[in-house]
């Protein structure tokens, strides 16, 4: 598992005991307030107003001066809880969209090494990667994007 | 204004019109892949919409593409440039092409063939965008 993997899941292994609850309570309260914080999270990297802006310019038919799909509202709100839950002091991505309507998230070093994620109405994490020589692609759900963490530490 | 005929060659240049800022890099005004993944098309399932630059003037070339843009959507952003790649990169991504002249744009073509499934849609897509440049609007 990817050092991102483990920040990603901060409550550690499960316990069934109420002092095990109450550490992971509080795990999971100091990462919300890391996340929120302005150096560290997402929103201060203006990411999540950079959502909002492409939100709005791809709110029609046709933005991208052809065929596109107005982008869908799921992939926007799936987008940004995708984003509020990376580990705080992560790269940020690039935020983009497709003329099929999903959102995209792109962690990019040089055309050869870059990752690009599009966010699917259906709660998946669709992927693909240029890294080098080689490359990966997949589907991974929101909730554990273990691959995909591993792949933005290779390529940020 | 000359127009191309016969099989869209290897060594031909294919361009697609750039309308969204987000779709251009800001850090080394590289092209993202998103520029290049395909959408629903009545003829060919799924296509990504290209010029080719055979037998075009710059002029020629960038008054198709105002006119193209402009005539799909008037109140979109200003086509701010293309993005452009060598028709063997869509091959070599294991991809076809096919010529498809419409009335406002004799040169129009399509890239086709795509693979099903999203992720190898976009893993296709990285690699015409890796093979690309973009050029502003003149």
């Amino acid at each position: 598992m990817s050092n991102l993997a483990r920040r990603f899941w901060p409550t550690g292994s499960a316990t069934a005991s109420p002092t095990g609850e109450f550490i992971s309570r509080m795990r999971q309260k100091g990462f919300n307030s890391l996340q929120e914080t302005f150096s560290l999270g997402m929103e201060g990297k203006g990411v999540l107003n950079e959502l909002l802006e492409v939100g709005k310019e791809c709110s029609i038919n046709g933005w991208d001066g052809d065929c596109a799909q107005p982008v869908h509202v799921a992939s926007i709100s799936l987008a940004r809880r995708f984003l509020k839950s990376l580990p705080p002091g992560s790269t940020a991505p690039t935020i983009g969209a497709e003329p099929n309507g999903l959102v995209t998230l792109e962690w990019y070093r040089s055309p050869y090494r870059v990752l690009s994620i599009s966010i699917g109405t259906d709660g998946l994490l669709y992927y693909a990667a240029l890294l080098g020589d080689g490359e990966a692609r997949g589907v991974e759900r929101l909730e554990s994007p273990t691959t995909i963490l591993g792949l933005i530490e290779q390529v940020a | 204004m000359m127009t191309s005929s016969g099989e869209i060659a290897s060594s031909e240049v294919l361009s697609s019109f750039i309308v969204f800022s987000k779709w251009i890099r800001k850090t080394d005004n590289t092209v993202k892949q998103d520029a290049f993944m395909p959408s629903s098309d009545p003829k060919f399932g799924i296509a990504t919409s290209v010029t080719r630059r055979e037998g075009l003037s710059d002029e020629e070339f960038w008054r198709i593409g105002r006119n193209v843009t402009h005539a799909r959507r008037a109140d979109v952003q200003k086509l701010l440039g293309s993005a452009d790649l060598l028709a063997i990169k869509v091959t070599m991504a294991g991809l076809g092409m096919v010529q498809d002249p419409v009335e406002n744009n004799p040169n129009h073509a399509c890239i086709i063939q795509w693979p099903a499934n999203l992720e190898a849609q976009k893993a296709a897509a990285l690699k015409l965008a890796a093979a690309s440049r973009f050029s502003p609007v003149r």
